[in-house]
């Protein structure tokens, strides 16, 4: 799902309200950048952990391990034939 | 990702709350022409890019004016540019005290010093008060936390004030010389 600018600035601004805890109506750009990072943050997060995306992260997981095996594999071997390396 | 959205952030409309404040300054002689309103969000803009800062909510300007209206030192002549003044002065030492102090603060702050120290004359709030202030708050001076902001001047004067002895003093001084 996608969201626009205008969709996200009032929640950046409700946020922002909290994390002054109501008592300043102004932030430093610094700091909205930071309140803007922490609302892409929890989308993303929101997103990826959708059943079907978790789905896809398994099977990738898998790939990504099964890779993982054989390339610590790869290595284990080149490294008995050669030697560790001092 | 570009600084669109701060924009965004920045334009609500806030020209109706603004107009809003004469029901209230009216009774001081002070009313605000959509113009004048027009004028004082244009240049709340200018100060918040020059400041680096984003407003969200109803902002300061109509805090700025309830806090200042009943000022012995603004009339309708002055008012549209002190209050532009106000709140650059007020962007600007919001940075200088690294946010550690509220709104409302600051605000007291700066009426009680305009009033009795500075006698309406913004550029020594802005140089003398608020500087001096601010560089104790970044030091970690928090006394001004239980008194809302309100008396806290006197421990950073430098400045010898008129009290009474002082008064006397002087009088004595001018009158049996």
């Amino acid at each position: 799902m996608e969201y626009t600018m205008e969709e996200l600035v009032p929640v950046v601004g409700k946020l922002a309200e909290k994390y002054t805890a109501y008592e300043s109506t102004s932030i430093t750009y610094e700091k909205a950048e930071q309140l803007m990072g922490a609302v892409l943050y929890c989308i993303v997060f929101r997103n990826w952990s959708k059943p079907d995306v978790i789905v896809w992260r398994r099977a990738i997981g898998c790939r990504h391990r099964g890779r993982m095996r054989s390339e610590q594999y790869a290595w284990r071997k080149n490294e008995k034939s050669t030697g560790p390396i001092s | 990702m570009g600084k669109d959205w701060m924009v965004l952030l920045q334009q609500q409309n806030q020209l109706e709350k603004v107009i809003q404040t004469n029901r209230m300054t009216e009774r001081y002689g002070l009313i605000l022409t959509e113009e004048d309103a027009r004028l004082i969000l244009e240049e709340r803009g200018n100060s918040l890019r020059e400041q680096k800062r984003v407003e969200f909510g109803e902002g300061i300007v109509t805090k700025i004016i309830y806090e200042f209206c009943d000022s012995d030192y603004i009339d309708q002549t002055n008012y549209v540019n002190t209050i532009i003044r106000l709140q650059e002065i007020f962007y600007l030492y919001k940075n200088e005290m690294q946010d550690e102090i509220t709104d409302d603060e600051l605000l007291h702050f700066m009426k009680e010093q305009f009033e009795s120290i500075c006698f309406g004359d913004l550029d020594y709030l802005e140089s003398t008060c608020l500087a001096n202030f601010s560089q104790a708050i970044r030091a970690g001076y928090d006394g001004y936390k239980g008194s809302e902001g309100y008396g806290a001047y006197s421990k950073f004067d430098e400045v010898k004030r008129w009290d009474h002895e002082l008064y006397l003093e002087t009088l004595k001084e001018l009158c049996w010389r």
